[in-house]
């Protein structure tokens, strides 16, 4: 039939937003049309569960245990919107100021401190190898022949080493400034 | 004196949310009680499809309250504070289930409890609702989402557009989409 209802308008009609009109005008369509009326049965089977399922009574008193629970509570100063990513890139900018100004007394300790630290790695790699039954050697030869051919690789580890340190910096921003807020704005 | 009381509760009733948030944050604090009158049910019902025990729900929601009240400051009135609340009961129920350490997903608000009538009936209705339920789960989440937001939790086309960070529009259509599935798999 030409004038059949749409299932818009039977969605509509389970939500109780129809126009009287276009609720006069299904009810009446579905006294002749055998195949709506089936439809608007099964409509209103689904609005009715629908119903029965939402239909969950607030307990009694609610309003006051929740008055008496805040009564000795206080609210707390608004949080700053970006406040870590400020913060973070005050600290970058400081570090680097820092170092720019004392470069001559903190660039050997940096670089002694690098070094102490590369030679804990290595020493750390050699007896781990060793512990499991490796020859340190064979891997430290094909760590040279990578380290080889490293100089012409270099801009690409450069800008590889660069994309994931940024990628991280903002993946860490972002799981931060989501964790405030999904604690403090749910 | 009893008409300024009745005209201080008709101002109350209708004033916004972001009004009432204010006169809190300048210190009449008992303000706050109007918001809790107006969103018990949403964040009743939202804590009680996420943890589908009535005393669970309700300390869910007296925490989801009490969270609401101490960051009031961090409420942003441009956004609608029930968008706001329900996000922080979604959360707080979350935190529940994992101190609780297993999922009950929202879906299993989909079992009424105490039903009326014959034991046969009692027990049709039980497998209608479990079918519900059934079918529901079966709901890919993008639809089944904001179905729950509007049936079950009572929340506007706005309000889940605002939660869900979608158009209106999206919402109004997945919402069709999801009814239009239940409806056809409860006719298969």
């Amino acid at each position: 039939m030409k004038d059949c209802i749409d299932q818009k308008t039977f969605s509509r009609y389970l939500e109780d937003s129809l126009e009287p009109e276009v609720l006069t005008r299904l009810e009446a369509h579905c006294r002749i049309c055998e195949r709506c009326a089936g439809e608007l049965a099964g409509w209103k089977v689904l609005k009715e569960k629908l119903r029965e399922a939402a239909d969950v009574e607030v307990p009694d008193g609610l309003k006051e245990k929740v008055m008496s629970r805040i009564a000795g509570e206080k609210i707390l100063p608004a949080r700053r919107e970006g406040g870590a990513r400020r913060g973070l890139a005050a600290a970058i900018v400081f570090a680097a100021a820092l170092y720019y100004l004392f470069r001559p007394v903190l660039r050997p300790i940096l670089f002694s401190l690098i070094s102490a630290g590369l030679k804990f790695l290595s020493a750390l790699w050699y007896n781990t190898l060793s512990a499991v039954g490796m020859d340190p050697a064979i891997l430290i030869r094909l760590f040279g022949k990578i380290m080889a051919g490293f100089g012409s690789l270099l801009p690409v580890f450069m800008a590889a080493t660069f994309l994931m340190v940024t990628g991280l910096v903002v993946l860490i921003i972002r799981g931060r400034r989501r964790g405030s807020r999904a604690e403090v704005s749910g | 004196m009893a008409r300024q009381t009745v005209l201080y509760t008709v101002m109350e009733k209708e004033m916004q949310d972001y009004e009432v948030v204010r006169l809190c944050l300048e210190g009449r604090t008992e303000h706050f009680e109007t918001l809790v009158d107006r969103y018990q049910k949403l964040v009743y019902s939202l804590a009680w499809s996420y943890l589908k025990d009535a005393q669970l729900a309700e300390d869910a929601a007296q925490e989801a309250f009490a969270k609401a009240y101490k960051h009031l400051a961090s409420y942003n009135p441009a956004f609608r504070f029930s968008t706001w609340i329900a996000r922080i009961t979604a959360n707080t129920c979350t935190d529940f289930l994992r101190k609780r350490k297993e999922f009950c997903p929202i879906e299993d608000a989909f079992e009424v409890t105490d039903p009326e009538g014959t034991p046969e009936q009692h027990v049709i209705g039980r497998e209608t609702k479990d079918r519900l339920e059934g079918l529901i789960n079966r709901l890919d989440p993008k639809y089944r989402q904001p179905l729950m937001l509007y049936h079950l939790a009572g929340m506007k086309y706005e309000e889940i557009a605002e939660y869900l960070k979608v158009p209106m529009s999206i919402v109004k259509n997945r919402i069709f989409r999801a009814r239009k599935m239940l409806r056809q798999a409860m006719e298969d």
